[in-house]
């Protein structure tokens, strides 16, 4: 199995039930933060070194006058050429040649945030204040190493995320879009050649998200 | 009951309004502004949600706006002298025949705090 591991997210059939949010909290026991309703289903509002996996919200009008509410359940991307790990210089940032994960350890602490952040074509590393170190989706490491499948795609209640080797994930979702494509000409697998953790669209990315294709 | 929980907690801190833009522009209302909804019955402070998935109607002639409120969010967490629920403003009224409540249609007023 040297393609690794894939996940693959079928947003067309995501109903935002924040399970995915939930359930990465659970496993790997990051803390909950104090928010507000700031106007939006969306909370907490990004990404941060407490939060791994968040649900976002779009809504809008479509030009033909109907209404569209994209939920996009974004998380680190688990590139197969890490823009991250250009910043690092040694193994502060680890790519898991059996499958594909890619971790921050501990020592991201010694490392530029903003130079790290900026790799990214996706927006996803955060800091944490006090330590100092970088954090984001695991690939849950621990649980795939175990014969488990990640937190987040276990919860999925609608058949969403699926986990699986890379091929067979790649071929999902190549059958997926194709049948979406019927009825939504734009849909598409979100850059399935550089990345593990593949998008399903069916509609523009950037109305499910400013970086959801990338920068 | 789910109001204990952090995690879920943080998903969904807090009560609010949905309402369409054409409403949020009459009443000088924006996305995120906390406003008070009040019935016969009580009165809410709440965060608005300004969105097109809600939009007015037209009925005989006239335009009807229409708000959406959760429901059963508790006011008991996060503690706090600001958190209200939904159903202080519900009527407690039900059909003559199945005695079932009429909890979800109802007449507010919207304004701005």
């Amino acid at each position: 199995m040297s393609e690794g591991y894939s996940i693959l997210v079928d947003t067309s059939k995501c109903t935002a039930c924040r399970g995915c949010q939930m359930a990465c909290k659970q496993w790997n026991q990051l803390p909950a933060t104090a928010t507000k309703n700031w106007g939006s289903y969306q909370n907490p509002q990004d990404l941060s070194a407490d939060t791994w996996k968040l649900v976002r919200f779009a809504d809008g009008l479509n030009g033909n006058g109907k209404v569209y509410w994209h939920f996009f359940t974004d998380q680190c991307r688990h590139c197969l050429s890490p823009g991250c790990m250009g910043a690092a210089e040694k193994d502060e940032i680890v790519q898991d040649e059996k499958t594909g994960a890619v971790l921050f350890t501990p020592k991201t602490k010694d490392l530029d945030f903003k130079a790290t952040l900026e790799g990214c074509p996706y927006n996803i590393p955060r800091q944490d204040s006090k330590s100092k170190q970088l954090f984001k989706c695991t690939m849950c490491f621990d649980r795939i190493s175990n014969n488990q499948i990640p937190a987040c795609v276990k919860s999925c209640p609608t058949g969403t995320m699926a986990f699986g080797e890379r091929d067979k994930i790649l071929e999902m979702a190549k059958k997926r879009v194709e049948e979406l494509k019927k009825s939504h000409p734009k849909a598409a697998a979100l850059n399935a050649g550089d990345v593990r953790v593949i998008f399903v669209v069916k509609d523009d990315p950037k109305k499910y998200y400013q970086y959801a294709a990338g920068k | 009951m789910t109001r204990w929980q952090p995690w879920l907690l943080e998903a969904q801190p807090e009560l609010f309004v949905e309402m369409s833009p054409q409403l949020a522009g009459e009443l000088g209302i924006k996305n995120g502004d906390r406003v008070k909804v009040a019935s016969i019955r009580g009165e809410v402070e709440c965060v608005a949600m300004v969105t097109p998935r809600l939009r007015p109607f037209k009925v005989a002639g006239k335009v009807l706006h229409q708000v959406a409120l959760p429901f059963a969010f508790g006011w008991l967490m996060p503690k706090s002298d600001k958190n209200y629920s939904t159903n202080q403003l519900t009527p407690g009224v039900g059909d003559a025949n199945t005695m079932c409540p009429e909890y979800k249609g109802f007449m507010v007023n919207v304004k701005k705090v």
